[in-house]
């Protein structure tokens, strides 16, 4: 057998996205509970869900604060009781809080969930906030702030998502400091009873499952806890920044960090999907145009991309890559030309070929087995829509066409609503 | 439990295959027998140099990345000490794409100037990024330097300096590749949907004729008993002190690394762990603190890291560490924590090997120590580890002569720079 070596072998398009359906109960308090049951694998993962995220609080850290301590002391267990009860069983807790929701979850070999379960009830139920645990909480996140302070992509960042959201916005506020010393008592209690609460709340269960442990977990999560009412909290509109242009000074710094985009929308969006792909197309995959011109053919960075970042209520379009700072003004020129590119030039169809098989592979990829599914389905709940959603995906992905990619580049890539942040050495900043 | 087939093609090349019909999704890794540690003293970072030239193009394929994409396949790499590691996912009907791929590449690769020329430059930029441009980035450049006076592990997989990157000669290169991506130096292994029969026809097809190269015979010299402590301070804009212990320990393939890597999760893995629950939680002298072992085919280390919480001086902080060490070396661990200990890594295996890209990684390292079914057989090696054998790794590696201490402070303003210069001379 010789391989002729010059051609592909034959390869076919992913025709069928096979997704594995969630099966959903309800407790009798009203919280959902989707299983991704797969009976071959050898551990359980569970997780609660709550509508208490950055969104919903007034003052910064409070949402992550809150998170962090659930496991740091109970009514009834102190801070090392629970890490010993927890570890003992060779189960691993995290928590995990993001703009919309906040979580806690717990990943063990299913024969052992159920010896988890009390503790982890108190863990989200009763948590007492002690000062002690809450200072040195708040005196190691603020050593860590410090050393984020000093690396130009945190500070780039910080200052994009600011300029993007607006001040007065929750998606937009990024902590300092000084909040670091503000965070109260009162301000967790309140925080955590209005919002991590039955009513607004949902679990995933994914893994081994079997009925005795759905029973166990709705012994200590199926009745109502937590305050009765909603969460509301209206979409604030951005403050008007388009356009904007900040430097960062960084003394030192051998590379700058860049960020270039714009506010854009939810998942909800008519223009989503088909955005997705000529995001990919920009820099979405390691073949994007940015990493072909600005890594791979200038060798400018170590790599640089673009991505969508989908909120509940918000959402944004950002470019970022650390490049050596005496490149960093042609950098951004390269950026700004292959958006333009986009806006006048077809996507040939071959290119648009190699980037639908690869977003269609990604979907297949990021359904392979129950945990990631599990991920998946957390992030769609979130955004108030169902699984069937990488399906919509998928048929938008096989469907697109060169014209609709023009014509997104042109309603979403105009140079005057882009906000420009580069933070790095002030030497090498080119003077206008 | 991870069934696998074995076959070893006539050039060499070792082959495994791991059948999971639940997934439509299959994984091929391809580990070269190659790392940081086979490297030149004057050529550093020549492993992870090599591993990007990978990616630019081999004798019939252009570019390696388009034909994957279009393939509906993603993949990745990285160099380490010891190895340098190929992966790849992809739709399990386009499987044969992925052969082609990594064979054509391990025949030969097109060895552009231009290639070469840009990824000089990214690797300088990936030095820059994560060993210069961030806070405490030169740490694994000083430790490793500290640690090893005469094992390559002297020195990181980026290299020990940026210049040995930027003069890189395409003549280095190709001798390099002649030397050491051969597929007798390689392991394959697919996992996924596949059947045995159809990756041993896929690889006697794709592979089968490429030819075998040089033997690859080790002469690395072995780092000498360390028995005298050593210590390096070094300044830097930085907003916290930081600590980092380095004792010389055992190799991945010791039959004492089960019990140093338990000693090294009873010290810091979780939150009930002895270092955390007593330097960060109850005295606050550390606003975190790790302990782990570097896990190299070579003797290794033992690392001890923490960043002092402001207000206490490196010396307590360093006292304190010294005292938890002396427990561990004094006293047994108690029984409820081997259990803990024991629980833990039977829960840690299960979740590494929930995807078949890290089945399939872990089936090739294994392999790569001559012992594919250990992926099954590692937890048993944990469950025998006793508290006897823990005391007495403590009291072999937490030697004073055996360790290299790193304190890498705070740069006060009034200091000048000539001072930290003539410190780190020594």
């Amino acid at each position: 057998m010789k391989p002729d070596r010059t051609k592909a072998p034959k390869f076919g398009t992913i025709e069928d996205i096979h997704i594995l359906k969630p099966q959903i109960i309800r407790f009798s308090n009203g919280i959902p509970v989707y299983m991704i049951h797969d009976p071959l694998s050898e551990v359980v993962k569970f997780e609660i869900v709550f509508d208490a995220g950055e969104w919903h609080q007034n003052k910064p850290l409070i949402a992550k604060t809150c998170n962090s301590l659930l496991q740091e002391g109970t009514k009834s267990h102190d801070s090392a009781e629970i890490a010993t009860l927890i570890d003992h069983i060779g189960a691993y807790s995290g928590f995990n809080v993001d703009k919309d929701v906040a979580s806690a979850m717990l990943l063990c070999v299913p024969h052992r969930l159920d010896q988890a379960l009390p503790v982890f009830e108190e863990i989200v139920k009763y948590p007492t906030f002690p000062n002690r645990e809450r200072d040195i909480f708040l005196s190691n996140a603020k050593q860590r702030h410090q050393i984020n302070m000093q690396k130009v992509k945190f500070l780039a960042s910080k200052e994009f998502f600011t300029l993007v959201f607006g001040n007065n916005n929750p998606y937009g506020v990024v902590a300092n400091l000084r909040d670091f010393d503000n965070v109260t008592l009162k301000s967790l209690k309140d925080f955590h009873s209005s919002m991590y609460s039955s009513s607004q709340a949902f679990i995933i269960l994914s893994g081994k499952i079997t009925d005795k442990m759905i029973e166990k977990i709705s012994a200590h999560f199926g009745e109502p806890f937590g305050q009765k009412t909603k969460a509301t909290r209206k979409a604030e509109k951005p403050s008007d920044v388009s356009g904007n242009q900040v430097f960062i000074p960084v003394e030192g710094a051998v590379q700058s960090a860049i960020r270039i985009g714009r506010r854009m929308f939810t998942r909800n969006h008519p223009d989503f999907m088909e955005f997705q792909v000529l995001n990919t197309i920009l820099g979405g995959y390691f073949g994007s145009r940015l990493m072909a011109n600005i890594r791979e053919d200038k060798g400018f960075t170590y790599g640089i991309g673009s991505s969508l970042s989908a909120f509940r209520h918000d959402g944004a379009f950002s470019i970022a890559s650390e490049v050596g700072s005496d490149v960093c003004q042609e950098a951004i020129d390269e950026i700004y030309k292959e958006m333009e590119i986009l806006k006048t030039k077809l996507v040939p169809a071959s290119e648009l070929d190699t980037v639908r098989n690869y977003m269609l592979g990604t979907i297949l990829r990021n359904m392979d087995g129950a945990l990631a599914v599990s991920e998946r389905l957390k992030s769609v709940i979130v955004s108030d829509v169902t699984l069937e959603y990488f399906r919509q995906l998928a048929e938008a992905i096989k469907n697109i066409k060169p014209v609709k990619m023009r014509e997104l580049a042109n309603k979403y890539f105009d140079r005057k609503d882009m906000i420009e942040v580069v933070a790095g050495n002030p030497i090498n900043k080119k003077k206008k | 439990m991870i069934k696998y087939n074995r076959f070893v093609l006539e050039n060499g090349l070792r082959v495994l295959v791991h059948t999971d019909k639940t997934t439509p999704i299959a994984a091929i890794n391809v580990l070269y027998d190659v790392g940081s540690r086979d490297e030149d003293q004057e050529r550093t970072g020549f492993a992870h140099l090599f591993e990007h030239l990978m990616f630019g193009g081999s004798a019939n394929i252009p570019k390696y990345d388009e034909p994957l994409e279009i393939a509906g396949g993603e993949n990745n790499a990285f160099t380490n000490s010891d190895i340098t590691n190929y992966y790849l996912t992809l739709p399990v009907q386009n499987l044969e794409t992925g052969f082609w791929l990594e064979s054509d590449r391990m025949l030969s690769l097109a060895f552009t100037e231009k290639s070469l020329d840009v990824q000089r430059n990214v690797v300088s930029e990936e030095f820059r990024q994560v060993y210069l441009n961030q806070p405490y980035g030169d740490t694994w450049l000083l430790l490793r330097d500290l640690a090893y006076k005469v094992h390559p592990y002297q020195w990181p997989t980026i290299g020990k300096d940026i210049s040995h990157i930027q003069n890189a000669k395409m003549k280095d290169v190709k001798d390099f590749f002649r030397r050491f991506y051969c597929p007798n130096n390689a392991i394959l292994v697919v996992a996924g949907n596949v059947t045995p029969e159809q990756v041993r026809e896929l690889a006697e097809k794709w592979f089968g004729k490429i030819p075998r190269g040089p033997e690859n015979r080790r002469d690395i010299p072995q780092e000498p008993l360390q028995t005298e402590a050593r210590a390096l301070t070094v300044y830097r804009q930085v907003p916290q002190n930081a600590i980092y212990k380095a004792y010389h320990c055992c190799s991945r393939f010791d039959k004492e690394y089960y019990t140093v890597d338990l000693l090294s999760d009873a010290l810091s893995l979780g939150n009930s762990s002895r270092l955390y629950q007593s330097l960060v939680k109850e005295r606050n002298l550390f606003s975190e603190i790790n302990a782990y072992i570097t896990v190299e085919l070579d003797n290794g280390l033992f690392i001890i890291s923490g960043r002092v919480s402001e207000g206490i001086s490196v010396e307590e902080a360093d006292n304190a560490i010294a005292a938890e060490i002396d427990k561990v070396k004094g006293e047994f661990l108690s029984i409820s924590e081997m259990v803990k200990l024991k629980n833990k890594v039977e829960s840690r295996i299960a979740f590494s090997n929930t995807s078949v890209l890290n089945k399939a990684m872990n089936l090739a390292f294994a392999e790569l120590m001559g012992k594919p079914n250990l992926v099954n057989k590692e937890f048993g090696k944990y469950k025998v580890v006793n508290r006897v054998d823990i005391r007495e790794q403590a009291n072999i590696i937490f030697r004073d002569g055996n360790c290299s201490t790193l304190y890498y402070l705070v740069e006060q303003p009034e200091m000048q720079r000539q001072k930290t210069k003539e410190r780190m001379r020594k």
